[in-house]
């Protein structure tokens, strides 16, 4: 994958297969990685391979405000998924846009040459993955929108697949958390990166499909800034979850912005997002420590474990004493 | 489109019609009959237009030690068989019986499944999810997992088998993608290319944790759901007590449940003795309220549940190395020194 990151500020970046010190904890064991890091910030790609699909793991982080281009002229079919902060891209084929965390996009580049604004000190992160035409093509008929992009791909012109905005669910982030913390090793490795990825393609296309003209609210930049930061938040605080109001008045937001920036982002409201984030953490402690039921109800901000209980049922349809079971009986 | 079939109180039923009707439009590898005897009550779903294999959904409720044994029409089985609710028992002909309980599963091969014998003892209502596979699409797994080669050479001798030593338990990952495979509203080739991604990211999750399952040792005791419910809640219990720790026969008492089950039933489900656990957990209590909370050695030792310091500090020194006032005074070294 020959990509070439050009800076405002600092230049370009010369990415090496030697990752400085500084990257090394960022490192996805088994993945080929290529990092940069100096006084401007760090850039850092990791690819994952699979047998027909690779996966490409960014993440930016600059010192001051930049402007980011990246060049590649390679042709690929990928679909990007934004797993942190909000990417205002200006592209020569599709123009200008956003991209905020969760965002999906399915799209044909026959090359790359895409400007990015970045926020200084903030980390940006993105997996972009890699398909072949016949991923595409085996989903034709489930999809019929697809024949025409693919028209687009073998015309060689660039297309993004989706005509909405789309967003990710909690089940497709957790298909790239599978991807990313993959235990597997060569040869299994590489069918159950390419299965995790067919999934996750399959997914986004029925989010894709689901989405419609009216029912994406825009968020703009400052927007963005704010709704981040009730996140951060909200995961500083899970223990003692916000009241929406409590959270609005804390953000210095109304409670109707609050609501719109979530739902904008997330696809969500923000007591919904919180709930997720709650349970999400909850059922992180469950299946990798011990931690009794009782503790884990009181550090997602339930007083007594059975409401606890009761609310990770509902969303995840087991118990958190089943999380516990499982992982105590695969180790 | 989806078969339901729901049929209640049958005497001896056969489901030959229906499922005939769904395999002439199918090339289901395993298009089977069922017969059963006794009360008997089953929902089945077939999904006919996948290739390569075919997922059957059953509710059982039987009446105590009824059995039932199956036929199908090319007569073998080669399934993933997980059970959702409750627990399957199960004899090969000729050996021990068997137990899947809930959340677990196993890959069951055999070139005849009459050879195989389901029952329930407890008098209830057991539900599966079975994934049925071609031997050809198994097969094309083979380089990945050698001891999924070995089983289907076995079952083409005429051996009945199953992959795993002792039955695996589903991941929350698993009984995710189980559960979508159950409510999955879609149709047509949605639904295939859904059933198929879905399928086959739980066969690979499957064959991999399975490949490394070690032969069971002990038999293993039949927990209904309300035994592990009391399991969980005297964990539970005995964590919330700690300064008070009751015996082993207290506990059963407490919760309802007879010890031997509290004891085995806790061995099997996380793997440790409950007194061992709740000594592990204690003595990290004990390290925490020692640093952390700086209390006094005795204090610490009444609030881990010892009456006696002198015990704790044995106990404490056999668990951790060295005794509780040594360690708090290496740790306080430790922070002077940060702090100068």
């Amino acid at each position: 994958m020959n990509i070439r990151i050009k800076t405002a500020h600092s230049g370009e970046i010369k990415l090496s297969p030697v990752l400085p010190a500084a990257l090394d904890q960022l490192r996805i064991p088994d993945s080929i990685c290529y990092g940069a890091a100096g006084s401007f910030g760090y850039v850092l790609l990791q690819r994952l391979e699979g047998e027909n699909i690779s996966v490409l793991y960014h993440t930016l982080y600059f010192m001051e405000d930049e402007q980011v281009t990246y060049r590649s002229h390679d042709s690929s079919i990928r679909l990007q998924i934004i797993l942190r902060n909000s990417y205002f891209y200006e592209s020569r084929a599709m123009g200008t846009g956003v991209l905020h965390e969760r965002g999906i996009s399915l799209n044909y580049f026959p090359s790359v040459h895409t400007v990015l604004k970045l926020r200084k000190q903030e980390i940006y992160s993105h997996v972009a993955i890699y398909y072949k035409k016949d991923h595409l093509w085996e989903l034709v008929n489930s999809f019929p929108k697809l024949r025409s992009f693919l028209g687009r791909v073998d015309a060689n012109k660039a297309k993004q697949f989706n005509e909405y905005y789309t967003i990710a669910d909690a089940n497709i982030l957790s298909l790239v958390d599978c991807i990313v913390d993959c235990p597997n090793k060569a040869p299994l490795r590489q069918v159950v990166l390419d299965a995790l990825a067919k999934e996750i393609l399959l997914m986004s296309l029925f989010k894709i499909a689901k989405a419609t003209a009216g029912a994406h609210i825009p968020v703009g930049e400052a927007e963005a800034v704010y709704i981040y930061r009730a996140k951060e938040l909200i995961l500083e605080e899970l223990a003692n979850p916000f009241s929406v109001p409590s959270l609005a008045k804390r953000i210095g937001l109304s409670v109707y912005k609050l609501n719109n920036g979530f739902k904008g982002i997330y696809g969500m409201g923000a007591s919904e997002f919180q709930l997720e984030v709650r349970m999400l953490k909850a059922h992180q402690v469950l299946s990798e420590t011990d931690t009794p039921v009782s503790v884990v109800a009181k550090n997602s901000g339930y007083s007594s474990h059975q409401a606890f209980e009761h609310a990770f049922k509902n969303l995840f349809d087991y118990s958190p004493a089943f999380v516990q079971r499982s992982a105590k009986k695969q180790s | 489109m989806p078969i339901h079939i729901t049929t209640q109180k049958l005497g001896e039923s056969y489901f030959k019609p229906l499922l005939l009707e769904a395999s002439t439009g199918s090339a289901f590898p395993d298009t089977r009959a069922l017969q059963c005897s006794g009360c008997f009550s089953s929902l089945l779903f077939y999904d006919s237009h996948c290739p390569d294999f075919c997922i059957r959904l059953s509710n059982y409720f039987l009446g105590a030690d009824v059995g039932w044994n199956e036929t199908a029409v090319n007569n073998s089985i080669l399934a993933l068989q997980f059970v959702l609710y409750h627990s399957l028992h199960y004899r090969f002909e000729g050996q021990p019986k068997r137990i899947l309980s809930e959340g677990q599963y196993n890959l069951v091969a055999s070139p005849d499944v009459g050879r195989i014998n389901w029952f329930d003892k407890s008098n209830s209502h057991t539900s599966t999810l079975d994934i049925h596979f071609s031997p050809a699409f198994l097969q094309s797994f083979g380089h990945l997992f050698p001891e999924l080669v070995i089983l289907l050479e076995k079952r083409e001798r005429g051996a009945t088998t199953q992959l795993g030593g002792s039955p695996a338990t589903c991941s929350p990952m698993m009984m995710r993608l189980l559960k979508a495979i159950i409510d999955c509203d879609l149709t047509g080739d949605q639904r295939r290319c859904y059933m198929q991604s879905k399928v086959n990211m739980v066969l690979l999750q499957a064959l991999e944790q399975l490949g490394s399952r070690p032969v069971e040792k002990e038999t293993l005791i039949h927990l209904k759901r309300y035994d592990l419910e009391k399991i969980y809640e005297a964990r539970e219990y005995l964590l919330q007590n700690m300064e008070n720790p009751p015996t082993l026969k207290e506990l059963a008492h407490k919760m309802g449940i007879n010890d031997y089950k509290l004891k085995k039933g806790y061995r099997q489900v996380f793997g440790t003795t409950i007194f061992g656990d709740f000594h592990r957990h204690r003595m990290e209590k004990a390290m925490e309220c020692l640093l952390e909370k700086k209390m006094s050695i005795a204090d610490t030792a009444m609030l881990t549940g010892y009456q006696d310091p002198p015990n704790f500090i044995r106990a404490f020194k056999i668990y951790f190395g060295s005794p509780p006032g040594e360690v708090r005074k290496r740790y306080e070294q430790n922070n002077d020194k940060r702090e100068s």
